[in-house]
């Protein structure tokens, strides 16, 4: 199903990759024509990607529509991301300033993270996901608490752009094998057509990834400029994407039964979310008592850290509170059926006894079975008999029916019964109820 | 109720109320020598060191007692004693701390910030036992939960001293206001306790209530006579003797009053509420409210850390300190709230599995009832059926027995007839069987002469005409009629009657006595043959089994008899003679019977019946 013809969406992008090729071999480097070029082609992909996604996110599963929405929210970004650079290039006439376009950059892959961990290619099996997505909401809100810690200080409060771009590049690089971690195991574990939309997935992104890690080092020497050849492995990203998401419409998720059967609703996922929390306040103490960094950068650390905490630690309480309505709502259902379970218990004693006398009745009319073929044998052969009057001959032949008809009426309770043999509905003991 | 639930103690050498009195008559001594104290020494030195010294040891003695009460009891209300114990005994820490200063710097009015933290963490430790609530039946996991609310409370109230109060010792600057901050947080301390215990005690019962009543009071004693001295030392008092020493060394005596009155204090965990049948406990409405307290103090902590990185300036001892508190809270409470989401996640999985048990159990027993009631519908089904064929086989009989009476007709005809005849017999019965069980018919009570039954049943059965059994009725005492269904009945017999004809039929010839025993409230029928008797007893009156061959024997039909007489109140019993043969006996109750002979011998069976 993959890969028969190429859809039009392929051969747009294709044609405009090619086209992009040449105007970088034709076009003089750092010319106001190829800037133009540079910046229309990643936008123009960003713009069918998103499109493309967002009209995958009309898919039947749930989880499916949910990952394609979010896959979507991630290129726009992305789209975010490539207008503020094109606004400096483009509109402005300059070279770019502020980090906001690397900012968002490193925010593309936080919804990208939260859409695999949707599982799209797993059927769940019922609506317990609000747990799991609180914990992915705190993990997620922690890493940009991470980001904000550790890049943003140094453009924010201090204007050190080297510092910035080498902390910055630390966690791209981090987040990069993040997602590229997640999706290798999930192309390893699914199977059939999701194992081989992860995989092409897992290399789109990795030349995604590597081509923008490629700019941003690039971009420290002074050699690059948009437009330059350096771009490719990005735009070849991009094309690759696109292909992928236009092919991918059609996926649904498999059932369930391949994957393993999880014990407790986010059990692991809560560990985490709570580690999360817990490594705050120990990187705020870490952050203040160190002497290296300014003291405004350690005032903003620890304002944020302590921000983030309040943030967090609402979504902690939200957790708990949501766990315990579960919880009581459980007891009150299982307490409801125990009752229930005890009212039915009380009419199976009162019923268990008629119910024996109706299996002892149809295993009596089981055994009327035998003597009635006798009669009916020895019937036959009375009426075969030679030298009987009339009178008798009638009297055979009435026996003979009399016979027939108690035959069809204990057939009756067979078929009523709904089973020959009276042992076959003999039940099996039942489990006691606990108190 | 409390009463029946108190553990049994081991032997005390003083009553409660015996060591109560010595304890009070003890403390209003000393409570007096402190008072007496002023006007003997004028030194004010030696009257603070005599002061201190008596505190510290209504201190011990008090700390003597609570560990006591520890010893004594067991399980969560030892816990309880051993935290108050450990709060009596910081509490003599900070009094010993005091009493070596005074006699280091013999000078008065000096500052100990530890033996202050000592102070004040007697109200958390007691705070601490009173978060285990030992008076209250707790479900297994719910008391982790409740106590880790309670932490968390109260790791937030030490970040609150360490914040507001400790702090001031760090810089000099905060030095003066160390004094009234202290004071002000040992009030609330105090108030917070002593308001805490008497929400306990009004919710309490029995025993338990009577004990955090007094514990209630001797609180509140103890928060007016500490503050009272507190704000007199502010003034300028010296602690060496008087009214005011004297009304503190009394309350500080109190607590022996709470330590006596605890001994024997019922456990909660054998309090278990009357709505615990069920094995389920809901999230009481309490936890509910200390939960959102956890929450309220929790989020406090980054707001209040927030505030001290805003407000302070930068170079602060006290900022950096406030700033690691903060910090440290934070980590501590993070900490608590990770354990507490892991045992909610837990319980949570506990109580889904729960559910779906008893969900699929409650669909399993719906499906046994769907099943009972098609099988109650068959019988009555089967009852039909079984007139049916009673109704076909008679006409049979009619048919086939001509056949056989008609001397003139062919013999093979005649044999083959006999055959029809004897089958449809068979049939006949078997559909009475059917609709012994099919249709619980009403029992209709006559009066019965159970010797006159018995000779029906007897010529009915025709055994006696194959001339190879022979069948004796006696009858010892004098029986009356009893109560019974009289068809119900002759089915019974004439079971009993044919079995046992077929088992010495088996033999070859034998005899069958038949007695009728009068007892005293009821009346037995034996029926004893010298057969082959019974292989296997167990199995006797169960449905199906037989040892007939095959095609003669339903198993139906003993334990059809064993439904007629049960539901007679009466029962059969059986055992195997050890000459050979077996003896039923039918025991049915007689209210009517008067005076018959009692305790009659077994009859001997004799040699030919």
């Amino acid at each position: 199903m993959f890969w028969k013809k190429p859809r039009p969406l392929t051969v747009i992008v294709v044609s405009l990759l090619g086209a992009h090729v040449v105007a970088t071999a034709i076009l003089p480097p750092e010319s106001y024509g190829l800037k133009i070029v540079g910046n229309i082609f990643p936008l123009l992909c960003g713009l069918l990607l998103t499109a493309q996604c967002w009209r995958n996110s009309r898919s039947v599963a749930r989880t499916v529509r949910i990952f394609w929405l979010l896959v979507a929210a991630s290129f726009a970004v992305q789209i975010m991301s490539q207008i503020y650079f094109a606004y400096f290039e483009v509109l402005v006439r300059r070279d770019v300033t502020g980090v906001w376009g690397d900012c968002l950059f490193f925010l593309l892959a936080v919804p990208l993270l939260a859409a695999l961990s949707v599982c799209p290619h797993s059927e769940t099996a019922s609506g317990k996901l609000r747990f799991r997505y609180l914990d992915l909401v705190i993990l997620l809100l922690w890493w940009l608490c991470l980001y904000s810690y550790f890049a943003m200080p140094w453009s924010v409060v201090v204007d050190d752009p080297t510092k910035f771009t080498t902390t910055n590049n630390a966690l791209l690089i981090t987040e990069h094998s993040v997602v590229l971690c997640i999706l290798g195991i999930y192309g390893w574990k699914c199977e059939g057509a999701w194992k081989r939309f992860y995989a092409q997935f897992f290399g789109a992104y990795l030349i995604f990834a590597a081509g923008g890690y490629l700019q941003n080092a690039i971009s420290l020497t002074t050699s690059y400029f948009s437009g330059s050849w350096y771009d490719f492995p990005l735009n070849v990203g991009f094309v690759w994407f696109i292909i992928l998401t236009e092919n991918a419409g059609v996926l649904t998720p498999q059932p369930a039964a391949s994957l393993q059967k999880r014990t407790a609703p986010g059990l692991w996922s809560a560990r985490l979310a709570m580690l999360a929390m817990l490594s705050l306040p120990l990187l705020a103490a870490a952050g203040f008592l160190s002497s290296s960094v300014p003291a405004s950068i350690t005032n903003f650390r620890l304002r944020l850290i302590c921000s983030a905490i309040f943030v967090l630690g609402s979504l902690v309480f939200v957790r708990l509170h949501f766990s315990e309505q579960e919880i009581a709502r459980l007891v009150k259902m299982a307490r409801s059926s125990v009752e229930r379970l005890k009212s039915v218990q009380t009419r199976i004693a009162q019923s268990e006894k008629m119910a024996a006398l109706g299996r002892l009745a149809a295993g009596a009319a089981h055994e009327i079975n035998n003597p009635l073929t006798a009669i009916m044998g020895y019937a036959e052969l009375l009426r075969d008999d030679t030298g009987l009057t009339t009178e008798e001959f009638q009297s055979a032949d009435k026996i003979k029916e009399e016979v027939r008809r108690a035959q069809a009426a204990i057939l009756s309770v067979q078929q009523f019964g709904g089973a020959t043999d009276a042992r076959a509905v003999l039940n099996p003991p039942l489990p006691l109820v606990n108190k | 109720m409390d009463e029946h639930h108190t553990i049994a103690l081991p032997p005390m050498r003083l009553s409660p109320c015996a060591s109560m009195k010595a304890w009070i008559v003890l403390s209003v001594f000393l409570a007096g020598l402190v008072f007496a104290a002023p006007f003997f020494t004028p030194s004010s030195f030696v009257g603070t060191v005599f002061n201190d010294a008596l505190q510290l040891f209504v201190c011990l003695l008090v700390v003597g007692l609570f560990a006591q009460s520890a010893l004594l009891n067991r399980g969560h209300v030892r816990v309880f004693w051993f935290l108050v114990t450990l709060a009596m005994g910081v509490w003599a820490l900070s009094g010993f701390l005091w009493l070596f200063s005074d006699l280091k710097t013999q000078a008065q009015d000096v500052e100990i910030p530890l033996a202050d933290v000592a102070v004040f963490s007697k109200t958390i430790l007691m705070m601490a036992a009173l978060a285990l609530e030992p008076h209250v039946f707790h479900p297994a996991g719910r008391r982790g939960l409740g106590l880790l609310d309670y932490l968390l409370i109260l790791v937030y109230w030490m970040y609150l001293y360490a914040m507001f109060v400790f702090v001031s010792t760090i810089t000099p600057a905060g030095r003066e206001s160390y004094e009234i901050r202290f004071q002000v947080m040992q009030f609330a301390g105090n108030l917070i306790l002593a308001a805490t215990l008497g929400a306990i005690a009004l919710a309490a019962r029995g025993a338990w209530r009577r004990f955090y009543s007094v514990y209630f009071a001797v609180a509140v004693i103890y928060c007016f006579s500490s503050s009272y001295s507190n704000l007199a030392s502010l003034v300028g008092h010296l602690f060496q003797g008087g009214i005011l020493d004297a009304f503190y060394l009394v309350s500080l005596a109190a607590f022996g009053c709470v330590a006596i009155c605890g001994r024997g204090l019922p456990s909660g965990d054998l309090q278990q509420p009357a709505d615990e049948a069920g094995g389920f406990q809901v999230v009481p409405r309490r936890a509910f409210w200390l939960t959102r307290l956890v929450m309220v103090a929790t989020l406090s902590v980054p707001v209040l850390g927030i505030w001290q990185i805003f407000l302070s300036s930068f170079e602060d001892a006290a900022r950096t300190f406030r700033i690691l508190c903060t910090l440290g809270a934070i980590f501590l409470m993070t900490a608590l709230l990770f354990i507490k989401q892991d045992l909610l996640n837990k319980s949570l999985a506990h109580s889904l599995d729960d559910a779906s048990e008893s969900y699929e159990r409650l669909v399993q027993f719906q499906d046994r009832l769907i099943q009972n009631e098609k099988l109650a519908s068959l019988g009555q089904w089967v009852a039909r059926v079984a007139n049916e064929v009673k109704n076909s086989m008679s006409s049979i009989l009619d048919r086939s027995s001509s056949i056989v009476g008609n001397a003139a007709g062919k013999e093979s005809s005649r044999r083959l007839a006999g055959k029809i005849y004897q089958y449809a017999r068979r049939t006949d019965s078997l559909a009475d069987n059917m609709l012994s069980f099919a249709q619980e018919t009403p029992l209709r009570m006559t009066s019965v002469d159970l010797k006159e039954l018995l000779e029906t049943a007897l010529k009915l059965s025709r055994v006696e005409q194959s001339g190879r059994v022979h069948v004796k009725i006696t009858q010892m005492g004098s029986p009356k009629p009893i109560p019974a269904d009289a068809s119900q009945l002759l089915q019974v017999f004439l079971h009993l009657i044919a079995n046992a004809a077929d088992a010495i039929e088996e033999k070859g010839s034998g005899s069958l006595a038949i007695t009728i025993q009068q007892g005293k409230d009821q009346v037995q029928v034996l029926f004893s043959d010298d057969g082959t008797g019974i292989e296997n007893p167990g199995q006797l009156f169960e449905p199906f089994y037989t040892t007939k061959p095959v095609g003669k024997g339903t198993g139906l039909g003993l334990s059809a008899c064993h439904g007629i007489v049960r539901r007679h109140s009466g029962e059969i019993t059986f055992h195997n003679r050890p000459g050979g043969g077996a003896v039923f006996t039918v025991t049915l109750p007689n209210p009517s019977a008067s005076g018959g002979p009692v305790g009659l011998p077994l009859p001997v069976f004799g040699e030919e019946g």
